[in-house]
């Protein structure tokens, strides 16, 4: 297998540019992702094109003296494309620069992340929490990490359940993680078995910036397992990040999520704010927030990080629609 | 009907009705145009109301 290089102009990207502090950056890696970068400019911009559109995956992620050439060179090369630029999973400091650059900036939502030196599940606030560990536990479920090249079939069990429980839903792409690839090699991977059979697993991606960590990423469980299989997991995975000092666990961005009138900038559309308000209610068809954020709100989290969307020539419900498009999820 | 006579909620039904028909089509230009001047509609009307709401 190979394996990625510390030289991986993408990897150097994400790990040395990290004034946006995105804890997400590591979805940079991808497979299927596309990248552009500009000779003299130290950086990369992460995108897919789909339909008419860019969907940028965070801002650049660049030199600061660098950041600014490298969008505009960007835009540059989209004009010469024929595409429209949107961004999504912006941080608050891409999310004013791009503003500053006319573009249309909303919240779409949250990523959401906990100090684990912290972090106990003691106390009444994590009784339920407990008791569905506890529950996976006496139902015989055993945790462990592993190398992901050594339990492929493992995987592809508990991925064949998973996707056969969604009635054929598609694989969600690009704003999810993946395992597998020369990437793979710096994530983690715990799985779960009971009586030897593989019944769920969580993939961790490194986070990188002042807030460094993991961060829960792709998850999956077979659909008739036992009550508490992925907080089983979760939880075991904590006291291995304790054990080595692990500051924080991120766990990724949810869209809908974590929506204040605080986080918005002046020049917002409050047509998209209230989308994002009503899709938080009413959006389950196009995305689940609801109950993404009800796990994540099991591990009490303390850190609310806002993240935005960026319109290129105005808010656009094409632009808006593509994100989902570049994601595979219709 | 011209969108100025629509009441709010009705400009927000239509958001979410074009939002779901580009889902359906989302190579639909047209659709697209009628899209981004709804979503510039409410803006205006939403803007509008915030404004009274602050006299």
């Amino acid at each position: 297998m190979s394996v990625i290089s510390t030289e991986d102009p993408i990897l150097r990207a994400i790990s040395g540019h990290t004034r946006a502090e995105n804890p997400s950056s590591f979805l940079a890696l991808n497979s299927g992702n596309l990248t552009f970068t500009a000779p003299g400019l130290d950086g990369v911009i992460v995108y897919r094109r789909t339909g008419r559109f860019a969907v940028q995956f965070g801002g650049p992620f660049a030199d600061a003296g660098d950041y600014d050439a490298l969008l505009t060179r960007f835009l540059d090369h989209l004009r010469e494309q024929e595409l429209r630029l949107v961004g999504v999973q912006l941080q608050r400091q891409d999310a004013d620069a791009y503003a500053r650059r006319g573009f249309t900036v909303n919240q779409i939502g949250a990523s959401w992340a906990v100090r684990v030196p912290e972090l106990t599940l003691r106390g009444t606030r994590f009784m339920q929490l407990r008791n569905k560990i506890s529950r996976a536990l006496r139902n015989g479920l055993q945790v462990t990490e592993v190398d992901a090249d050594s339990c492929g079939d493992a995987l592809a069990a508990i991925d064949g359940a998973w996707l056969g429980s969604k009635g054929g839903a598609p694989q969600l792409e690009f704003l999810v993680g993946q395992i597998g690839g020369p990437a793979q090699a710096l994530r983690r991977l715990f799985v779960g078995t009971i009586d030897g059979a593989p019944v769920g697993y969580i993939s961790y991606s490194p986070v990188y910036g002042t807030r460094t960590g993991w961060m829960h990423d792709l998850s999956r469980r077979i659909p008739e397992g036992s009550p508490g299989l992925m907080e089983a997991i979760n939880a075991h995975a904590i006291e291995v990040f304790r054990g080595e000092g692990v500051e924080w666990l991120h766990f990724g961005f949810t869209p809908f999520t974590g929506l204040s009138e605080e986080n918005e900038l002046p020049s917002h559309s409050p047509s998209f704010q209230w989308l994002m308000h009503f899709l938080w209610a009413e959006g389950a068809a196009l995305y689940p927030a609801q109950t993404q954020l009800a796990y994540k709100q099991k591990w009490a989290p303390d850190l609310l990080i806002p993240e935005y969307v960026a319109f290129q020539g105005g808010p656009s419900l094409a632009g808006f629609a593509h994100i989902f498009r570049a994601c595979k999820a219709f | 009907m011209s969108e100025l006579n629509l009441s709010t909620d009705a400009l927000r039904h239509s958001l979410v009705e074009l939002l779901m028909g580009i889902i359906g089509s989302p190579d639909d230009e047209e659709l697209a145009r009628t899209a981004d001047r709804a979503v510039l509609s409410l803006d205006e009307r939403l803007a509008g109301e915030a404004r009274t709401a602050t006299a």
